[in-house]
């Protein structure tokens, strides 16, 4: 088995919905000679070869690969968390044993303009998310170098516009 | 599990999530031997008792009716006959034969009246009787009832597949066929279903809201888990999982109808339940002969060392069924792990009982 084991690191509540959690796990091999498979077989995926990731969702969680680290946010419990961790094991897996019947992309997804993220965010520099400023924190997603769940202000039912926009934008 | 000791998911530290893991790993196991969908399908409890009382407490609401089967354990009709004393709500019972066999269209007619739930025992304790579950699963559904299966004797003795057969709640327990210790127990709930928790309390999710969480099974498991007991549930689910419950199911099959031959050779055994060992569980239900059945089971703890139990068994309504609720009766149980030889052995001290007490 190309992937034996996954296992949790961390877990912390994410920052913009307190009712979910994220999790960090490790996996037992680095999996980024698999990113370009998985590129190729997921549901609009987030490939960045500069930064050997993939990122993607499966229903509200976002799923990020990043050499033999996984992460995902907006688990509701720690058993969905390990039901996620074996769903991404079996793909994972699966996509190695079919792997010469896959032809690998090495396209990453294009990074939107940092203006059109910034034009949607709350834009009040609340500084929350750990960035100086509201622009800051767009040149971070506009590179997916930060998850839009670290704005807590997005979590909130009055920002539900700007955090739709935002997931059409990214 | 020597060296830990940690409180599984409360903590980020490796004994915690190792904890937490080997609880999600119990899950997973019993979530494919009942044959669910998923492991968060799956809610612990301490036992089968505690788990239809979450479920029936948690369903019924006041003035809801309840159809369920004249041959319950307690764990199922004494929190039916608390609700139906406190909450009004309404029992209908279906009749059993003495063999436990039930007429479908009696139910068929009852699930007509306004019921809100079916409950129903899946195998007695008492007859060895199974419910054909399809069958009372289909015409439910088909008036949107759901059904409760109480698989406290069959989880483990015989396949299940839950799946399958489109039960919407069922209540496990981690001792009998599970093999699993005391204090471990559970229930499967359909996704999309659900109660109103029976226990609020810390889950290690959600923590600043007044009220549990709404997803399972965290909504349901409110206080510190019993992982050493699940560690214990997790051997015996993946023991069965490796044997495979039919080849456990035809031995105790094999062994039960050893036992029911050798009863009917002696004349002065009366044996309760479905006279073949088809479609049966592993135990046969009897009494000798204007003996007492507290006597029998002492007899044969003293002097042979086999332990049977004498009483009701907690099931008064399966006793009635049989006549037997004023004398109650004696129960063998048969396990994977008997041998014929440990059947020959029963048979053999019944037999020198009866010369005994007959001198």
């Amino acid at each position: 088995m190309f992937l034996e084991s996954i296992r949790v690191i961390e877990t912390a509540p994410c920052l913009a919905n307190k009712e979910r959690f994220k999790v960090t796990a490790r996996a037992s091999v680095n999996l980024t000679e698999m990113l370009p498979y998985l590129n190729a077989i997921l549901e609009k995926p987030n490939y960045q070869e500069s930064s050997n990731s993939l990122r993607f969702l499966n229903g509200i969680n976002e799923i990020t690969i990043q050499e033999n680290k996984i992460g995902i946010v907006r688990v509701a419990n720690l058993t969905q968390a390990y039901e996620l961790l074996d769903w991404v094991k079996d793909l994972v897996n699966d996509a190695y044993e079919s792997r010469s019947e896959i032809t690998p992309n090495y396209e990453s997804r294009k990074q939107p303009g940092v203006l059109q993220v910034y034009n949607a965010l709350p834009k009040l520099n609340c500084k929350k998310c750990g960035e100086q400023s509201c622009m800051a924190f767009a040149a971070k997603l506009s590179k997916f170098e930060a998850e839009p769940d670290a704005c807590p202000l997005l979590g909130e039912p009055e920002y539900s516009g700007l955090r739709k926009k935002l997931a059409e934008v990214l | 599990m020597r060296n830990n000791g940690a409180n599984a998911g409360r903590g980020n530290y490796a004994l915690a999530r190792d904890a937490e893991e080997l609880i999600y790993q119990t899950r997973k196991s019993a979530a494919k031997l009942l044959g669910a969908k998923k492991a968060s399908n799956i809610v612990f409890t301490g036992n089968v008792t505690e788990a239809l009382n979450m479920i029936l407490k948690g369903f019924l609401n006041d003035g809801d009716e309840v159809l369920t089967s004249s041959i319950e354990h307690n764990a199922m009709w004494r929190p039916l006959n608390y609700l139906q004393r406190d909450k009004n709500v309404k029992i209908h019972t279906f009749s059993c034969a003495k063999d436990g066999s039930a007429d479908l269209q009696e139910i068929k007619d009852l699930l007509g009246k306004n019921i809100k739930l079916v409950a129903l025992v899946h195998g007695s304790n008492v007859l060895g009787s199974i419910f054909p579950l399809q069958e009372i699963v289909e015409p439910a559904h088909e008036k949107n009832i759901p059904v409760l299966v109480d698989a406290a004797q069959t989880a483990g003795a015989i396949p299940i597949n839950i799946e399958a057969l489109g039960v919407d709640f069922l209540a496990f327990t981690g001792h009998k066929g599970l093999l699993g210790p005391t204090g471990t127990g559970g229930f499967y709930i359909k996704e999309g279903l659900e109660l109103r928790p029976l226990k609020a309390g810390g889950t290690g999710s959600v923590s600043t809201s007044p009220f549990q969480p709404d997803s399972v099974p965290d909504r349901y498991e409110a206080g510190t888990m019993n992982t050493m007991g699940l560690a214990g549930l997790k051997a015996g689910t993946e023991f069965l999982l490796q044997t495979g419950v039919n080849k456990i199911h035809e031995h105790e099959i094999a062994l039960v109808s050893r036992l029911l031959n050798g009863l009917a050779n002696i004349g002065e055994v009366e044996v309760y339940g479905p006279q073949s060992a088809e479609n049966r569980l592993g135990l046969a239900t009897f009494n000798i002969r204007s003996r007492n059945p507290y006597d029998v089971s002492a007899w044969l703890d003293e002097h042979a060392g086999i332990m049977v139990r004498a009483g009701l068994h907690c099931s008064p309504q399966a006793h009635r069924v049989l006549g037997t609720v004023e004398t109650g009766a004696v129960r063998a149980s048969v396990g994977y792990f008997n041998t014929a030889e440990d059947i020959d052995a029963l048979l053999q001290a019944l037999r020198d009982y009866i010369k005994i007490v007959r001198k």
